[in-house]
Protein backbone atom coordinates (compact mmCIF):
# COMPACT_ATOMS: atom_id res chain seq x y z
CA UNK A 1 0.00 0.00 0.00
CA UNK A 2 1.02 3.53 -1.22
CA UNK A 3 0.28 6.72 0.51
CA UNK A 4 0.65 9.66 -1.26
CA UNK A 5 3.07 12.49 0.41
CA UNK A 6 -0.02 14.05 1.37
CA UNK A 7 -1.99 11.21 2.95
CA UNK A 8 1.34 10.78 5.24
CA UNK A 9 1.18 13.96 6.03
CA UNK A 10 -2.13 13.94 7.16
CA UNK A 11 -1.45 10.62 9.39
CA UNK A 12 1.33 12.47 10.96
CA UNK A 13 -0.85 15.73 11.64
CA UNK A 14 -4.12 13.39 13.26
CA UNK A 15 -1.47 11.71 15.30
CA UNK A 16 0.64 14.62 16.32
CA UNK A 17 -1.93 17.43 16.57
CA UNK A 18 -3.08 17.14 20.22
CA UNK A 19 0.44 16.63 21.92
CA UNK A 20 1.46 19.49 24.06
CA UNK A 21 5.41 18.33 24.10
CA UNK A 22 7.80 16.46 21.82
CA UNK A 23 11.26 15.56 23.13
CA UNK A 24 13.75 16.71 20.52
CA UNK A 25 16.84 14.53 20.23
CA UNK A 26 20.05 16.43 18.84
CA UNK A 27 23.77 15.02 18.55
CA UNK A 28 26.08 16.99 21.31
CA UNK A 29 29.59 16.33 20.76
CA UNK A 30 28.94 12.98 19.93
CA UNK A 31 26.65 12.46 22.88
CA UNK A 32 22.68 12.24 22.05
CA UNK A 33 20.85 14.38 24.20
CA UNK A 34 17.22 15.36 24.24
CA UNK A 35 15.38 18.04 25.74
CA UNK A 36 10.84 19.02 26.18
CA UNK A 37 10.17 21.26 23.51
CA UNK A 38 6.44 22.98 22.72
CA UNK A 39 4.93 21.72 19.70
CA UNK A 40 3.62 24.29 17.06
CA UNK A 41 -0.33 25.13 17.07
CA UNK A 42 -0.28 25.35 13.20
CA UNK A 43 -1.37 21.80 11.43
CA UNK A 44 1.53 19.92 10.34
CA UNK A 45 2.61 20.56 6.80
CA UNK A 46 5.86 17.80 5.99
CA UNK A 47 7.97 20.41 8.44
CA UNK A 48 7.59 21.00 12.28
CA UNK A 49 7.94 24.47 14.28
CA UNK A 50 9.36 25.15 17.30
CA UNK A 51 10.25 28.40 19.05
CA UNK A 52 12.99 28.25 21.07
CA UNK A 53 15.85 31.31 22.38
CA UNK A 54 18.95 32.23 20.50
CA UNK A 55 20.99 31.86 23.97
CA UNK A 56 20.40 27.95 23.85
CA UNK A 57 23.51 25.58 22.88
CA UNK A 58 20.98 24.20 20.40
CA UNK A 59 22.50 26.84 17.33
CA UNK A 60 26.08 25.39 17.73
CA UNK A 61 25.10 21.46 18.43
CA UNK A 62 22.69 22.54 14.71
CA UNK A 63 25.71 23.83 13.06
CA UNK A 64 28.11 20.68 13.81
CA UNK A 65 25.41 18.27 12.92
CA UNK A 66 22.11 18.82 11.92
CA UNK A 67 20.29 15.49 12.41
CA UNK A 68 17.60 15.50 14.87
CA UNK A 69 14.48 13.09 15.99
CA UNK A 70 11.04 14.81 17.69
CA UNK A 71 9.36 11.86 19.19
CA UNK A 72 5.71 12.30 20.69
CA UNK A 73 4.55 10.19 23.50
CA UNK A 74 0.95 9.85 24.28
CA UNK A 75 0.91 7.55 27.38
CA UNK A 76 -2.94 7.86 27.91
CA UNK A 77 -3.63 6.32 24.30
CA UNK A 78 -0.63 4.23 24.01
CA UNK A 79 0.09 6.47 20.70
CA UNK A 80 4.07 6.74 20.31
CA UNK A 81 5.62 8.76 17.36
CA UNK A 82 9.25 9.43 16.08
CA UNK A 83 9.83 11.57 13.22
CA UNK A 84 13.45 11.97 11.85
CA UNK A 85 14.86 14.41 9.92
CA UNK A 86 17.24 17.59 9.88
CA UNK A 87 17.01 20.99 11.65
CA UNK A 88 18.19 24.60 11.05
CA UNK A 89 17.26 27.56 12.90
CA UNK A 90 15.46 30.11 11.14
CA UNK A 91 15.37 34.03 12.10
CA UNK A 92 12.88 35.29 10.31
CA UNK A 93 10.48 37.79 11.20
CA UNK A 94 7.17 36.95 9.10
CA UNK A 95 7.32 33.34 10.11
CA UNK A 96 8.00 34.12 13.05
CA UNK A 97 4.82 36.40 13.12
CA UNK A 98 2.80 33.96 11.32
CA UNK A 99 3.38 30.77 13.65
CA UNK A 100 3.20 33.31 17.02
CA UNK A 101 0.34 32.28 19.45
CA UNK A 102 -0.93 34.01 23.11
CA UNK A 103 -0.27 30.47 24.04
CA UNK A 104 3.44 30.59 23.50
CA UNK A 105 3.69 33.67 26.38
CA UNK A 106 4.05 31.43 29.03
CA UNK A 107 7.51 29.78 27.61
CA UNK A 108 8.51 33.55 26.42
CA UNK A 109 6.85 36.40 28.38
CA UNK A 110 8.34 39.18 26.55
CA UNK A 111 6.32 37.61 23.13
CA UNK A 112 7.48 38.85 20.15
CA UNK A 113 9.43 41.49 21.69
CA UNK A 114 11.72 38.97 22.67
CA UNK A 115 15.13 39.62 20.69
CA UNK A 116 16.91 36.49 21.39
CA UNK A 117 13.28 34.83 19.67
CA UNK A 118 14.09 32.20 17.02
CA UNK A 119 12.35 29.72 15.26
CA UNK A 120 13.58 25.88 15.10
CA UNK A 121 12.82 23.78 11.51
CA UNK A 122 13.00 20.22 11.50
CA UNK A 123 12.02 19.14 8.09
CA UNK A 124 10.98 15.37 8.81
CA UNK A 125 12.28 12.78 6.67
CA UNK A 126 10.66 9.72 7.77
CA UNK A 127 8.35 9.35 10.53
CA UNK A 128 6.86 6.12 12.41
CA UNK A 129 4.45 5.25 14.82
CA UNK A 130 2.80 3.02 16.99
CA UNK A 131 -0.71 3.54 17.84
CA UNK A 132 -3.43 1.68 19.35
CA UNK A 133 -6.53 3.77 19.05
CA UNK A 134 -8.76 0.44 21.06
CA UNK A 135 -7.70 -0.43 24.85
CA UNK A 136 -8.92 -3.59 25.04
CA UNK A 137 -6.38 -5.82 26.61
CA UNK A 138 -5.65 -8.40 23.32
CA UNK A 139 -5.00 -4.99 21.44
CA UNK A 140 -3.00 -3.78 24.05
CA UNK A 141 -0.97 -6.79 24.23
CA UNK A 142 -0.42 -6.87 20.51
CA UNK A 143 0.88 -3.10 20.51
CA UNK A 144 2.92 -4.41 23.00
CA UNK A 145 4.40 -6.72 21.26
CA UNK A 146 5.24 -4.05 17.89
CA UNK A 147 6.90 -2.24 20.18
CA UNK A 148 9.29 -4.78 20.72
CA UNK A 149 9.61 -6.91 17.53
CA UNK A 150 9.43 -3.89 15.38
CA UNK A 151 6.40 -6.01 13.68
CA UNK A 152 3.38 -5.20 12.53
CA UNK A 153 0.92 -7.40 15.31
CA UNK A 154 -3.20 -7.65 15.49
CA UNK A 155 -3.86 -5.28 17.91
CA UNK A 156 -1.96 -2.11 17.59
CA UNK A 157 0.09 -1.06 14.89
CA UNK A 158 3.60 0.02 13.73
CA UNK A 159 3.97 1.80 10.35
CA UNK A 160 7.23 3.40 8.33
CA UNK A 161 5.90 6.28 6.38
CA UNK A 162 8.17 7.70 4.17
CA UNK A 163 8.45 11.62 3.31
CA UNK A 164 10.92 10.41 -0.28
CA UNK B 1 31.81 11.21 45.17
CA UNK B 2 30.26 7.69 45.04
CA UNK B 3 28.02 9.62 47.41
CA UNK B 4 26.87 11.75 44.63
CA UNK B 5 26.67 8.86 41.97
CA UNK B 6 24.49 7.35 44.33
CA UNK B 7 22.36 10.51 44.96
CA UNK B 8 22.03 11.09 41.39
CA UNK B 9 20.83 7.10 40.90
CA UNK B 10 17.77 7.43 43.74
CA UNK B 11 16.84 10.85 41.93
CA UNK B 12 16.86 9.38 38.36
CA UNK B 13 15.39 6.08 39.92
CA UNK B 14 12.42 8.22 41.69
CA UNK B 15 11.52 10.14 38.47
CA UNK B 16 11.16 7.05 35.97
CA UNK B 17 10.14 4.50 38.47
CA UNK B 18 6.18 4.91 37.52
CA UNK B 19 6.52 5.10 33.57
CA UNK B 20 6.19 2.33 31.39
CA UNK B 21 7.43 3.00 28.55
CA UNK B 22 10.36 5.22 27.15
CA UNK B 23 11.35 6.67 23.44
CA UNK B 24 14.77 5.02 22.42
CA UNK B 25 16.41 7.00 20.19
CA UNK B 26 19.68 5.28 18.18
CA UNK B 27 21.94 5.96 14.98
CA UNK B 28 20.01 4.76 12.40
CA UNK B 29 21.69 4.89 9.20
CA UNK B 30 22.17 8.66 9.13
CA UNK B 31 18.93 9.23 10.44
CA UNK B 32 18.03 9.57 14.41
CA UNK B 33 15.66 6.81 15.07
CA UNK B 34 13.12 6.54 17.85
CA UNK B 35 10.93 3.62 19.35
CA UNK B 36 8.96 3.24 22.71
CA UNK B 37 10.41 0.66 24.69
CA UNK B 38 9.18 -0.95 27.81
CA UNK B 39 10.60 -0.03 30.51
CA UNK B 40 12.22 -2.47 33.20
CA UNK B 41 10.11 -3.94 36.39
CA UNK B 42 13.14 -3.63 38.28
CA UNK B 43 15.14 -1.23 40.36
CA UNK B 44 17.12 1.47 38.86
CA UNK B 45 21.06 0.79 39.53
CA UNK B 46 22.66 2.77 37.21
CA UNK B 47 21.96 0.85 34.13
CA UNK B 48 19.19 0.51 32.06
CA UNK B 49 17.87 -2.45 31.03
CA UNK B 50 15.20 -3.81 28.19
CA UNK B 51 14.40 -6.87 27.18
CA UNK B 52 14.67 -7.30 23.07
CA UNK B 53 14.60 -9.49 20.03
CA UNK B 54 18.43 -9.87 18.40
CA UNK B 55 16.54 -10.35 15.21
CA UNK B 56 15.82 -5.88 15.87
CA UNK B 57 17.24 -3.23 13.67
CA UNK B 58 18.30 -1.42 16.77
CA UNK B 59 20.77 -4.21 17.76
CA UNK B 60 22.26 -3.69 14.29
CA UNK B 61 22.31 -0.28 14.62
CA UNK B 62 23.48 0.03 18.02
CA UNK B 63 26.71 -2.29 17.06
CA UNK B 64 27.64 0.21 14.63
CA UNK B 65 27.32 3.42 17.00
CA UNK B 66 26.32 3.01 20.24
CA UNK B 67 25.57 6.20 21.45
CA UNK B 68 21.92 6.12 23.00
CA UNK B 69 18.87 8.52 24.33
CA UNK B 70 16.06 7.45 26.15
CA UNK B 71 13.65 9.92 26.48
CA UNK B 72 10.80 9.40 29.25
CA UNK B 73 7.59 11.49 28.96
CA UNK B 74 4.79 11.69 31.87
CA UNK B 75 2.59 14.63 30.31
CA UNK B 76 0.03 14.48 33.57
CA UNK B 77 3.09 15.68 35.55
CA UNK B 78 4.73 17.72 33.09
CA UNK B 79 7.80 15.44 34.19
CA UNK B 80 10.48 14.88 31.14
CA UNK B 81 13.42 12.98 31.10
CA UNK B 82 16.74 12.94 29.02
CA UNK B 83 19.14 9.98 29.52
CA UNK B 84 22.26 9.90 27.83
CA UNK B 85 24.34 6.69 27.83
CA UNK B 86 26.37 4.04 25.48
CA UNK B 87 23.87 0.10 24.79
CA UNK B 88 25.46 -3.02 24.39
CA UNK B 89 23.53 -6.35 23.97
CA UNK B 90 23.73 -8.43 26.27
CA UNK B 91 22.86 -12.01 25.69
CA UNK B 92 23.92 -13.48 29.47
CA UNK B 93 21.57 -15.70 29.89
CA UNK B 94 21.86 -15.56 34.11
CA UNK B 95 20.98 -11.62 33.62
CA UNK B 96 18.62 -12.65 31.24
CA UNK B 97 17.00 -15.42 33.95
CA UNK B 98 17.53 -12.77 36.67
CA UNK B 99 15.84 -9.86 35.28
CA UNK B 100 12.97 -12.08 33.07
CA UNK B 101 9.28 -11.22 34.98
CA UNK B 102 6.70 -13.24 33.92
CA UNK B 103 4.85 -9.53 32.92
CA UNK B 104 6.90 -9.73 29.96
CA UNK B 105 5.10 -12.94 28.19
CA UNK B 106 2.81 -9.92 26.70
CA UNK B 107 5.89 -9.26 25.04
CA UNK B 108 7.35 -12.32 24.32
CA UNK B 109 5.46 -15.37 24.31
CA UNK B 110 8.12 -17.65 24.48
CA UNK B 111 9.36 -16.18 27.18
CA UNK B 112 12.76 -18.02 28.46
CA UNK B 113 12.53 -20.32 25.42
CA UNK B 114 12.99 -17.43 22.99
CA UNK B 115 16.04 -18.05 21.50
CA UNK B 116 16.40 -14.11 19.87
CA UNK B 117 15.65 -12.86 23.74
CA UNK B 118 18.38 -10.50 24.77
CA UNK B 119 18.81 -7.77 26.94
CA UNK B 120 19.73 -4.33 25.95
CA UNK B 121 22.08 -2.61 28.30
CA UNK B 122 22.08 1.22 28.51
CA UNK B 123 25.21 2.75 31.13
CA UNK B 124 24.04 6.31 31.92
CA UNK B 125 26.22 8.54 31.60
CA UNK B 126 24.05 11.89 31.67
CA UNK B 127 20.31 12.71 32.80
CA UNK B 128 18.81 15.99 32.66
CA UNK B 129 15.19 16.06 33.99
CA UNK B 130 12.64 18.95 33.66
CA UNK B 131 10.07 18.56 36.16
CA UNK B 132 6.56 20.57 37.78
CA UNK B 133 5.35 19.24 40.91
CA UNK B 134 2.49 21.03 41.39
CA UNK B 135 0.27 22.31 37.75
CA UNK B 136 -0.80 25.89 38.77
CA UNK B 137 0.02 27.86 35.79
CA UNK B 138 2.83 29.98 37.80
CA UNK B 139 4.97 26.82 37.86
CA UNK B 140 4.10 25.44 34.19
CA UNK B 141 5.51 29.12 33.15
CA UNK B 142 8.08 28.42 34.94
CA UNK B 143 8.89 25.25 33.95
CA UNK B 144 8.24 25.53 29.85
CA UNK B 145 10.63 28.21 30.68
CA UNK B 146 13.46 26.15 31.79
CA UNK B 147 12.56 23.57 28.29
CA UNK B 148 13.59 26.64 26.34
CA UNK B 149 16.45 28.30 28.28
CA UNK B 150 17.95 25.36 29.56
CA UNK B 151 18.07 26.80 33.16
CA UNK B 152 16.46 27.00 35.68
CA UNK B 153 13.36 28.87 36.15
CA UNK B 154 11.20 29.31 39.57
CA UNK B 155 8.50 27.37 38.90
CA UNK B 156 10.15 24.15 37.79
CA UNK B 157 13.61 22.52 38.43
CA UNK B 158 16.10 21.60 35.57
CA UNK B 159 18.07 19.06 36.79
CA UNK B 160 21.41 17.98 35.51
CA UNK B 161 22.82 14.32 37.04
CA UNK B 162 26.04 13.51 36.18
CA UNK B 163 26.85 10.17 36.42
Amino acid sequence: MTETRAETIEKVNLLIKDINIAMLTTIDRGVLRSRPMATQEAEFDGELWFFTSKLTHKAEELEKDNRVNVSYSEPDDNRYVSLSGTAELVDDREKIEELWSPAFLAWFPKGLEDPNLILLKVSVEHAEYWDATSSTLVEAFGLLKSLVTGERTGGGEHVVLNFA
Amino acid sequence: MEDKRQESIEKLKGLIEDIDFAMLTTHANGKLRSRPMSTQEFEFDGDLWFFTSDQTHKVEEIEKDNEVNVAYSKPEDNVYISVSGTASIVKDRDKIEELWNPILKAWFPKGLDDPSLCLLKVSVEEAEYWDSPSSTLVQIAGFVKALVTGQSADGGDHGKVNF
